[in-house]
């Protein structure tokens, strides 16, 4: 009935309605997303910008223990004390972010991933798009210091802006797909933290890759567009294209906007 | 490696079977499973997904040699090397090949059960490399210098303890028996590995055909570094998992970590689309191959009987809810592959020998059927193997004896007849005693019931005599026999009154007091019923139902289709008795014999062609099921009975589902007393004929029902099987008694013979109070008589 009458007023009095059901909906998916999440042991955290969400990143290295050498002899690059490594922060916020790290007692980075092997305390990275049915992050990450972001630190922070959250797979599936279009590219679905259960069905956290994962959604639109990943930028870009109008193309198309502005 | 006898096999078994650990370990697991994957689904159709699934796979499986090009196409322009080996050590050549132009000296492996399959480990080591498994589990039972015991928890049949001592010997370190310090020791022992392994080699849970993509399940992130870290990088896939787009790999993931680990997804699903970046590279890029093996798996894909084997995801689903699994592990049952699948695949690709201990180690119970991601009839499919296996191997004297007497009628009326003669002297309340230990073998966990002084037939001769039925020759059915009271007393004989006072016995025990045996009301107080059927016959307008008797009932238990044929006449149907039926036919069945199955379902499928009836009941599920659901497939080629197969199958029905919804039994027509009785699901009925309200709902409305834990799960007899494995048979037969005597009940009841022989038998052994009893016993037992 609503949905008549909807008809018969004028279209900017519908395309407000629409709009309006739209991001209920999307709050929705949202909460999903959490309740799943959580459910999974990962942590969700709702943040405006952002810069918020790398400051976060900063806030748990300071917390968190250092964490342990593995790799007896393989020092941390910088000499003891905690890491952070960043990818796909844009520019101009490295230089404010890696004081604060300081200010917390850990050093920030953001290229040589590979050289953390041996210890690593928190990983930052940026995703494409959320699953809200499974609480999966997609990551379309080509190059390597954006993947190892997400593998080898103890604490991964992902960023994920709250628009780019999709219901079910099946939505997440058409970036995906273009996404693997790409030579060379990896596009993974992280939904929670390292696990196993294969001492006696018992699930302990944090095995080869992180002890736990935060998810800092990006509430704030306007800020998506600072969302672009390096790694991500020329997947998503490609992507883009021909997603336009889902919360998947939009996120892509903004990430490849950024990109392409900068390197193309 | 020289094949494993049939005694060495059963030795082997034994000593696992004695395992403490081994037993704790995966009874812990089989009871957290159920539970977990059900939660895992949540509101999603487990079996509209398998379906799903099993639709995508059955379009690939035809294909896959033309999916393999595309991947190859795709993968290739992206940077891959892509290669197929047909055979083991073509694959393993194709790895070390790989390994050399790496220059590796370490390789860091994730777990992959194909790798398993071309027993990859020891080729690499044997030119000199350095392996390290890098999942936790495979790297406990690397340590172990064991083969996993299960495709998704390897080390499932490992407790702490033992976790601990192995990384202890390896690291040095002690952890105490802490599971996370256990999985601390091993992030730490491990990183190094991942960094400077010259080579990765991963497996994958599916490859896109469309996309040139392969797809990486893990839990533990171990895949994710092995194949980011090292400068090369090698996937070996098995041919069947190619699919041909992205939607197929959907359902893939749909119902994969559901069922393998209860999970909505796996925390890293990794989607690798040809050579990534890597500056450790001389190229700059991945030096990434991808090896599809086809090791029998093209001969499968274009093999009916067997190929829906293909669909399989690995999930290891059928192994979890597999009792034999349960008991034995997978080092008990499964040679590379695990479980109900691991039968399958041992047959598809090491051949029918590889297979004969294994595929017998199977109750045929069905439970892994009703979990399976890809709805593969893992049942069917592994009777197909029995065949296989029974040809391959020539002629058994025992199964071979088994058969040729239970598909012959006459030869089997005549064994029985004479062993009936000779049990006199040694049985005592319906059970054999004293039977020498050279005939009862190892089969004294359980007692034997007698054999009935007179089979079914007999008796229903007798109560036909002078009755015959105008419309219906003796041979094709005499109907209705009123003088059912006489047959009820003669079906008992000698020991009507010893089982009238076993069954008062039994009700003192019980503290009821009410119960007298069901047999012995079925003989004393009858006459009103009888003469009511008598009174009915003539204008009755109830269903007609013919009646399959199976030969446990026929030659052990005929006294069970008195009171069966009772509880139907009660009700106005009209009974009828085709006497040239025989043997179901699935003992033959199961022992791989394929010309005796196909005798039995010829002689029944044209037993069952007469007589117009309605329905068929059997009051034993298996037979029931076998009627319903093999029969037809047997006779699916031969044009003159297919239509009977099919009419015959299309009749049958179970007989609690026939009580309730035709009849229309209900809590109206008994004599509700308070005695406890619990309930045993046989597999045939729960999941083959699909009866699982019906007989639960009979059991409520004629006694107190107490529920217990785990009902459906097979009580170990599974026919053949008890006397092939008795020592798995008792212990599946072990844990289902302590589950039952749990509820505080003084009866089981169940709907198979089957179940009856065996939990009477073994609470019988062990001097049990409880009794076990058929379900029309218990039933004709408290029916409300009527005027």
């Amino acid at each position: 009935m609503a949905r008549g009458m909807a008809s018969s007023w004028p279209a900017s009095v519908g395309s407000v309605l629409e709009m309006a059901s739209k991001r209920q909906a999307d709050r929705e998916t949202l909460e999903l997303f959490r309740r799943n999440a959580e459910a999974a042991a990962v942590r969700v955290v709702e943040v405006a910008t952002f810069r918020e969400a790398a400051l976060f990143a900063v806030r748990l290295a300071g917390e968190k223990p250092a964490a342990p050498l593995l790799i007896p002899g393989l020092e941390r690059p910088e000499g003891a004390g905690k890491t952070l490594f960043f990818s796909g922060l844009p520019e101009r916020l490295f230089g404010e972010v890696s004081a604060a790290a300081l200010q917390a007692g850990a050093r920030a980075a953001r290229s040589g991933a590979r050289a953390y092997a041996g210890a690593l305390d928190v990983g930052f990275s940026v995703a494409a798009l959320g699953i809200a049915e499974t609480a999966s992050l997609v990551l379309a990450h080509r190059d390597e210091d954006s993947r190892l972001a997400s593998m080898l630190p103890e604490t991964h922070v992902a960023a994920l802006a709250a628009s780019s959250m999709v219901t079910a797979l099946e939505e997440a599936a058409p970036f995906i797909e273009r996404s693997l279009a790409l030579p060379g590219s990896w596009t993974t679905l992280v939904s929670g933290c390292s696990r196993t259960s294969d001492i006696e069905r018992v699930l302990v956290l944090g095995v080869h890759g992180p002890l736990e994962l935060c998810v800092c959604l990006v509430m704030d639109e306007e800020d998506i567009g600072e969302a672009a990943d390096a790694g991500t930028g020329e997947a998503a870009g490609a992507a883009a294209g021909k997603a336009h109008g889902t919360a998947a193309g939009k996120a892509a198309g903004e990430a490849r906007d950024t990109e392409g502005g900068r390197h193309g | 490696m020289a094949e494993e006898s049939r005694a060495e096999y059963r030795e082997r078994l034994k000593r696992l079977l004695a395992d403490k650990h081994l037993r704790s370990a995966l009874d812990r697991f089989a009871r957290q499973y159920p539970p977990a994957r059900r939660a895992a689904y949540g509101g999603a159709d487990p079996a509209a997904a398998a379906a799903g699934l099993a639709r995508a796979k059955d379009e690939a499986i035809p294909r896959l040699m033309e999916l393999y090009e595309a991947f190859r196409e795709k993968a290739e322009a992206k940077g891959a090397k892509v290669y197929l080996a047909r055979d083991a050590a073509e694959c393993r050549r194709l790895v070390l090949a790989a390994a050399r132009e790496a220059g590796a000296t370490r390789i860091v492996k994730s777990k992959s059960m194909t790798c398993e399959e071309i027993r990859l480990n020891e080729a690499l080591a044997a030119e000199g490399l350095e392996v390290r498994e890098t999942d936790l589990g495979e790297w406990i039972v690397q340590l172990r210098g064991e083969p996993p015991s299960h495709m998704v928890l390897p080390a499932i049949h490992l407790d702490r303890w033992r976790v601990d001592e192995s990384f202890a010997r390896e690291t040095g370190i002690s952890s105490g028996g802490d599971i996370q310090a256990l999985v601390r020791l091993a992030r730490s022992a491990l990183r190094r590995d991942f960094a400077e392994a010259g080579l990765a080699v991963t497996g994958a849970n599916f490859a896109v055909a469309s996309l040139g993509a392969l797809g990486i399940l893990s839990n533990e992130g171990n895949a994710r570094l092995a194949a980011t870290l090292p400068a090369a990088h090698v996937a070996v896939v098995g041919l069947d998992k190619l699919v041909p787009d992205l939607a197929a790999a959907a359902g893939i993931l749909k119902v994969l970590p559901r069922n393998a680990t209860g999970q909505p997804m796996a925390a890293y699903l990794s989607l690798v689309a040809g050579a990534a970046p890597c500056p450790l590279s001389p190229g700059g890029v991945k030096d990434f191959r991808v090896i599809f093996l086809d090791n029998g798996r093209l001969a499968a894909a274009a093999d009916p009987a067997v190929r829906e084997i293909l669909r399989c995801v690995r999930c290891g689903a059928c192994a979890n809810v597999c009792p034999v699994y349960r008991m034995v592990g997978g080092h008990g049952l499964g040679r590379v592959y695990i479980g109900a699948v691991g039968i399958a695949l041992a047959c598809l690709l090491e051949g029918p020998a590889s297979a004969r201990n294994i595929a017998f180690n199977c109750l045929g119970c069905g439970a892994c059927r009703e979990v399976c991601a890809a709805a593969i009839d893992l049942p069917l499919v592994i009777e197909e193997v029995r065949a296989r296996a029974f040809r391959s191997e020539g002629f058994h004297l025992d199964q071979g004896l088994i058969a040729a007497i239970l598909s012959r009628r006459s030869l089997m009326a005549a064994v029985l007849k004479a062993a009936a003669a000779a049990q006199g002297p040694l049985v005592r309340d319906g059970m054999v005693r004293h039977l020498p230990f050279v005939l009862s073998g190892d089969g004294s966990f359980r007692s034997l019931p007698a054999l009935a002084r007179k089979p079914f037939r007999t008796l229903w001769q007798e109560l036909c005599r002078g009755e015959a039925m105008p419309e219906e020759g003796r041979v094709q059915g005499a109907q209705d026999p009123p003088a059912e009271e006489e047959a009820a007393r003669a079906a008992q004989g000698a020991s009507a009154e010893e089982e009238a006072a076993q069954g008062a016995r039994g009700a003192a025990d019980g503290g009821t007091g009410a119960q007298a045996s069901s047999a012995g009301q079925a003989a004393g107080a009858h006459e009103t019923a009888a003469a009511a059927g008598q009174a009915r016959w003539s204008r009755s307008s109830g269903p007609k139902v013919a009646l399959f008797a199976g030969c446990a009932h026929e030659f052990v238990y005929p006294e069970d289709l008195l009171c069966g044929i009772r509880l139907f006449r009660a009700k106005g149907a009209v009974v009828s008795f085709p006497e040239s039926q025989g043997c179901c036919g699935l003992p033959a069945r199961s022992l791989g014999w394929r010309a005796a199955a196909l005798r039995t379902a010829a002689v029944n499928a044209k037993a069952f062609d007469c007589g117009g009836a309605d329905h068929v009941v059997s009051l034993c599920a298996s037979c029931a099921s076998h009627l319903k659901f093999r029969v037809p497939l047997l006779l699916a080629e031969d044009k003159g009975l297919s239509a009977k197969a099919a009419s015959l199958a299309e009749r049958v029905m179970d007989f609690s589902a026939f009580l309730a919804n035709v009849l229309g039994y209900g809590p109206d027509d008994f004599e509700r007393t308070g005695e406890r009785a619990a309930f045993h699901g046989a597999c045939h009925q729960s999941r083959g004929l699909g009866a699982v309200r019906e007989p639960r709902m009979l059991l409520a409305s004629a006694a107190e029902y107490a529920a217990t834990d785990e009902e459906d799960v097979c009580c170990g007899f599974g026919g053949a099987y008890s006397l092939k494995f008795p020592e798995t048979s008792a212990a599946v037969m072990e844990r289902k008694l302590r589950g039952l005597e749990g509820a505080g009940a003084h009866a089981v009841v169940t709907d198979c013979p089957g179940c009856v022989m065996q939990l009477g038998g073994g609470l019988d052994r062990r001097g049990r109070p409880m009794r076990a009893e058929h379900m029309a016993r218990f039933l004709a037992g408290r029916l409300k008589l009527r005027g």
